[in-house]
């Protein structure tokens, strides 16, 4: 397993590179730098100076490699607008993002796995069709519109919950995780249901009720556990998308989370910002997929010895590859 | 027909800019009742980033809502009586007649929020470091005669200096904690609030807390958040919920329902931003092209522009200048506005088909809606319009003085009050200048008028200077826009202005 942990961390790597040079290349073919848009600002002595200082006077790849040799020692830079470190700009908006990516995918999990589970036990039922269209509307509203319309009902009108900010609390929260929890829900209900309906046909589960297993545990015990890993994929994906920042309900709910320091930071030509904040996402989305691959093993034993090395699982099995070549 | 109505809406707005200039009608102090107790903290929504807590890193009105509060000036200017008078400076005068020196005294009884003391020293460090050009155009340096006294020498005559000096641009900020942190030194200032670093997210939340040695007035409010809420249908629920206390830029669709709220003061005004129309008239099809010029400028219908973007408060613009400028003048022999049959005349007299790409930032709604409108008022006199869109850095990039791509391009401009501002549009060499323009005359006419303190030569140099650029038409004004601050009811002490940089310093709201 921590050969596995490490052989992951290690993939890392050219992932890092892959995407920063991408986001490097990709600003700077777009008109204009951050020195244009600070250019009112300065003199064209001090804009001279700045584009030396910056690297701006030198190819792409000078300023990228300047780049990744800071990043090797731990630094991702200084804002070139914020004038922060993209580390403490980073960490500022981190929580508020952890926060509403958690809840998002709770409320997602809360709301599709006993809906997928229905659905499937129904199947072909009223039940089952007016399940998969709830799942669907979920999906089909776009979240500036969803967003909009549960503040103007549950803020404006009754008045339960901020409207924006993160502010106060689970209060700030509920809105937006709803509204993105209703827009990842669709996925995760089809998963469930289809994954469900797979073991839900299976002869050991016919086999548990012919012992007379109660409905609930052969659901809950043997169903739900087997059925469980493509929804852990659905889980691990979606939590890494939200983590990476949702745009639009951030900018509905004023939520001051990643997916909006990125945005305003793209808008400015922050190259330094975009990049640190793309490379911290990469490293966290990287870090959810490996905590799916691990509860892969806990959810499903038979994977865990494909964490094992070969040697660990011949000595398991008893089996030399002397003995198998001979085929005795 | 609409010539005339074009007409008649010019003398509304020459006569209400005249009425606004002698009573001062447009900076309000909103006042209230006086109450027992005050909330001890408020939230105020701001509807773009502040990205800086530094005045001398960046010049635009949203961080001046910011600068207002935490830094302090050498001088105050009151927009409303357009008199000066001292801030941090207890006295200050010209040294001579040449207008290249300012003999200033400080007060000695103000401190910087790290408890240093203000010196003279606080103050060439300051200007010395500031990067606006409204400043690095004229400053050269700072003579230190004593802890509290210094003249402040200029490169050049500039009578408008002292406006300077009271602009966010100059704010002071103390020498020793940028020397013991220049990251974070910037943002110490003697203002009436401090910035709280450890509730502060750039981009996103400034806390601040009241300064209790405010060499000044004190305000009633104790913590102030200053929140950003970018989506203007938003930032109004977040009013209208009580969650913020004050926004400005009322959405123009939701402003009806926000002036049914009983709860809510929406005050409207005349703003000091004007959309403008520039030709590139160092090279493309419009340099050199008077007629092409003209035709553009005839063929555009002002009133339409500024109803298709929802500003119904907005006044069309005749002359490139600011209303609220002391002479702005408009008066013209040649008169310019619509007329689509003179625009067709000499579209004919080009030879027709006429054809000019007209740089867009799409990143703002209102400049695209105006292109299309543009578009096709021009396509009914037979000048082809195309648009080219790019965001906010793009067309900055493009119309950089010394490398200027566009054609043409639809920018506007937050003018100070100071007539010589307009320099940052004519000069050459400033990027501001949008139209690349290089006119012998018009540089001549600037530095004339920035260097007397003559009325009648002033208000004749600038007036020449007006019907130059409005006859050759380099550029097209196109309209002063309007702008709203809504709050709540009782809400009282903040200071909105015309120049769009409201001063929330002293804004309080009872406790119920």
């Amino acid at each position: 397993m921590t050969k596995y942990i490490f052989k992951r961390i290690l993939m890392l790597i050219p992932v890092i590179i892959g995407v920063s040079l991408l986001i490097f290349i990709m600003l700077d073919l777009a008109p204009g730098t951050v020195l244009d848009i600070i250019a009112n600002d300065y003199s064209p002595e001090q804009l001279e100076e700045l584009r030396h200082q910056l690297g701006y006077d030198r190819s792409v790849f000078y300023r990228y490699g300047k780049y990744m040799w800071d990043l090797v020692h731990g630094d991702l830079g200084i804002s070139y607008i914020y004038k922060t470190p993209v580390w403490d700009l980073y960490m500022q908006r981190l929580p508020s993002t952890l926060k509403l990516a958690g809840a998002s995918v709770l409320v997602s999990i809360l709301l599709s796995i006993p809906l997928g589970i229905l659905a499937a036990r129904k199947h072909g039922s009223i039940t089952d069709n007016v399940s998969m269209v709830a799942a669907l509307l979920g999906l089909s509203m776009p979240n500036f519109w969803l967003g909009l319309m549960l503040i103007i009902l549950f803020s404006l009108n009754l008045g339960w919950f901020p409207s924006s900010g993160d502010t106060e609390g689970i209060k700030s929260l509920i809105l937006p995780a709803i509204t993105i929890g209703t827009g990842l829900m669709a996925t995760l209900t089809r998963t469930t249901r289809s994954s469900m309906l797979d073991v839900i046909r299976s002869d050991y589960l016919r086999t548990a009720r012919a012992k007379g297993v109660p409905e609930k545990a052969v659901i809950r015990k043997h169903a739900l556990k087997n059925a469980l890993i493509p929804i852990i994929t659905v889980i691990g994906t979606q939590m890494g998308r939200t983590l990476g920042g949702s745009v639009v309900t951030e900018n509905v709910f004023s939520w001051p989370g990643i997916g909006r320091l990125t945005i305003e930071a793209v808008k400015q030509r922050d190259t330094i910002t975009v990049t640190g904040c793309i490379i911290m996402s990469v490293i966290m989305i990287s870090i959810i997929q490996l905590i799916v691959d691990i509860a892969y093993a806990f959810v499903d034993p038979r994977l865990k010895s494909q964490y094992s090395t070969a040697s660990k699982r011949r000595k398991r099995i008893g089996r030399t590859p002397e003995v198998r070549a001979n085929g005795t | 027909m609409k010539k005339w109505v074009s007409l008649i809406l010019a003398m509304m707005m020459l006569c209400s800019a005249a009425a606004v200039w002698a009573e001062g009608l447009t900076t309000t102090v909103v006042q209230g009742a006086e109450a027992e107790n005050y909330k001890k903290q408020i939230d105020i929504a701001l509807a773009s980033q502040i990205t800086t807590l530094d005045p001398g890193l960046v010049s635009n009105v949203q961080h001046y809502y910011l600068f207002n509060m935490v830094y302090d000036t050498l001088l105050f200017y009151d927009n409303s009586t357009k008199e000066l008078s001292g801030k941090l400076a207890k006295s200050f005068e010209w040294a001579d007649d040449t207008y290249t020196k300012i003999h200033i005294v400080l007060r000695d009884d103000v401190v910087f929020h790290n408890g240093e003391p203000l010196t003279a020293e606080d103050i060439a460090c300051s200007l010395d470091r500031t990067t606006s050009t409204l400043v690095t155009n004229s400053y050269d340096h700072v003579d230190v005669l004593g802890p509290y006294e210094l003249d402040i020498v200029l490169k050049q005559p500039n009578v408008d200096f002292m406006y300077v000096l009271s602009h966010n641009s100059s704010a002071i900020v103390s020498k020793k904690a940028l020397e013991a942190n220049p990251d974070l030194g910037g943002s110490i200032g003697t203002g009436p609030w401090v910035i709280d670093m450890d509730n502060y997210v750039a981009g996103d939340t400034i806390a601040l807390v009241r300064n209790d040695k405010y060499w000044g007035e004190l305000p009633k409010t104790e913590k102030i958040n200053l929140r950003l809420i970018s989506n203007a249908s938003s930032r109004l629920v977040a009013l209208q919920n009580k969650e913020v206390v004050l926004m400005t830029s009322v959405n123009p669709t939701e402003l009806m329902l926000a002036k049914m709220n009983k709860d809510l003061t929406i005050y409207e005004f005349p703003t000091a931003q004007m959309y403008y129309f520039a030709f590139n008239n160092t090279s493309g099809p419009a340099a050199d092209n008077l007629k092409l010029r003209q035709a553009v400028a005839y063929a555009i219908n002002h009133e339409d522009l500024f109803l298709a973007t929802g500003d119904e408060g907005a006044t069309p613009a005749t002359s490139f200048w600011g209303w609220h400028m002391k002479y702005y003048f408009d008066q013209f022999d040649l008169d310019l506005s619509y007329n689509p049959e003179k625009a067709k005349e000499l579209v004919a007299e080009l030879g027709g088909n006429v054809t000019l790409h007209l740089m867009v930032n799409t990143s703002s709604s209102d400049y695209r809606i105006m292109s299309e409108v543009i578009q096709d008022q021009c396509r009914q006199v037979g000048i082809q319009i195309i648009i080219d869109e790019v965001d906010s850095a793009g067309a900055t990039a493009n119309s950089k003085y010394a490398s200027a791509q566009h054609e043409a391009m639809l920018y506007s401009i937050n003018m100070n009050d100071w007539d010589s501002d307009m320099g940052r549009l004519l000069s050459v060499g400033s990027n501001t200048n949008k139209a690349v323009l290089n006119n012998e005359r018009v540089t001549e006419l600037l530095a004339l008028g920035v260097s007397t303190t003559d009325e009648a030569k002033r208000a004749e140099y600038y007036k020449e200077l007006q019907i130059l650029v409005h006859d050759n038409c380099f550029y097209i004004p196109l309209y002063y826009t309007s702008d709203t601050v809504a709050y709540q009811k009782d809400t009282s002490g903040m200071r909105i202005s015309y120049s769009r940089d409201h001063d929330y310093s002293y804004i309080a709201v009872p406790e119920n």
